[in-house]
């Protein structure tokens, strides 16, 4: 007759639990993942598309929808919304100014460079995390010496989605 | 309410009755927290995924199964601290190791000066107001204590020794 089993050693008992709580987890994670009607993410995903991380890497500082708005509502920024003039027709951010990627070298030289100081903290910002003209339109403003351009990642889409008051017309 | 105590299985038999009651405060509480952190995380993962991304510590490969395996961590901890006995001491060890992994991010963010990214603690607005500072590491450590006194009062308790009884035909002469 077999030896009945012997209860492992509490350390080796601590771990097999440990890691059984985690199998499980990892479980209902799939699951739930796979059965989510939407918002469903994959296990894996190349984040190196996303703009913030591209602006961190270009030493460009990103910041958040508060900062944004508390510099509107005090009237005190100078933003650039970077999609196309249809889009920024359609809606923008109250003072935002116009200033497309595909026109950005003339709107900007004739419009506003006369305007601004090489200190001024300009935001620049587009649709939202997954585009990217407001990263190539804060490049353009660092290699023409601004040294405070301020990518705002989230852009008009956490802005709209948040509420807040927004502009239509050129 | 030692008897309320033995039927829940909460605490060791051997400690006092105010003891027990303070494991018993200790597991409700860390359960709370824990299904309190996972419930934001659950219900959005995409942001979730953002707000691990933004701290700039896991490679890229590891951010969304992070963000897909941490709330269901917690949330099979909660319920293995509040409804399996057998399973809280590794459940209340997962809930420490969560907490100072937890604890270890924020510190290392704020060591490299990424201090503009909310903590995505208990909600994942990526807008929340709340950004991280020295104040979650504080709180973290206090969750953490409630952890570990959980662990301490969930500890497997020795088997009592075994006294097989002895026929008396049994007995050498």
């Amino acid at each position: 007759m077999a030896p009945p089993p012997r209860a492992l050693p509490s350390p080796a008992r601590l771990l097999a639990q440990l890691a059984a709580l985690t199998a499980v987890s990892a479980g209902l994670a799939a699951a739930v993942n796979a059965a989510r009607p939407s918002g469903r993410i994959p296990w894996v995903e190349s984040w190196s598309n996303r703009m913030e991380i591209q602006a961190l890497s270009l030493g460009i500082r990103v910041v958040k929808l508060d900062h944004v708005r508390n510099l509107v509502e005090e009237g005190l920024a100078f933003i650039f919304d970077a999609r196309p003039p249809d889009a920024y027709a359609e809606g923008h951010l109250p003072l935002a100014l116009s200033l497309p990627i595909t026109d950005v070298e003339e709107t900007f030289a004739l419009q506003y460079a006369p305007m601004l100081i090489p200190e001024q903290e300009i935001i620049v910002y587009c649709s939202g995390q997954l585009c990217d003209e407001s990263l190539a339109v804060s490049r353009f403003l660092m290699a023409q010496g601004f040294t405070n351009v301020v990518l705002f990642a989230d852009g008009f889409d956490a802005w709209a989605g948040a509420g807040l008051p927004t502009e239509e017309g050129l | 309410v030692r008897r309320v105590l033995d039927a829940l299985a909460v605490g060791p038999r051997s400690a006092s009755t105010p003891i027990r009651l303070l494991v018993l405060l200790c597991l409700a509480g860390s359960a709370a927290v824990m299904l309190r952190a996972a419930w934001p995380k659950i219900a959005d993962p995409h942001a979730f995924a953002v707000m691990v991304y933004r701290y700039q510590f896991l490679p890229e490969s590891l951010v969304n199964a992070a963000a897909l395996l941490v709330p269901w961590l917690e949330v099979v901890c909660a319920a293995a601290l509040l409804c399996l006995p057998p399973l809280r001491h590794a459940a209340a060890w997962m809930c420490g190791l969560l907490l100072l992994a937890f604890t270890a991010l924020i510190a290392s963010a704020l060591a490299r000066g990424i201090t503009d990214i909310g903590c995505g603690c208990f909600s994942v607005h990526t807008n929340a107001a709340e950004t991280i500072g020295w104040l979650n590491i504080v709180r973290n450590l206090a969750l953490l204590a409630l952890a570990a006194v959980a662990a301490w009062g969930s500890r497997p308790e020795p088997a009592a020794p075994c006294t097989r009884p002895t026929a008396p035909d049994m007995v050498p002469s």
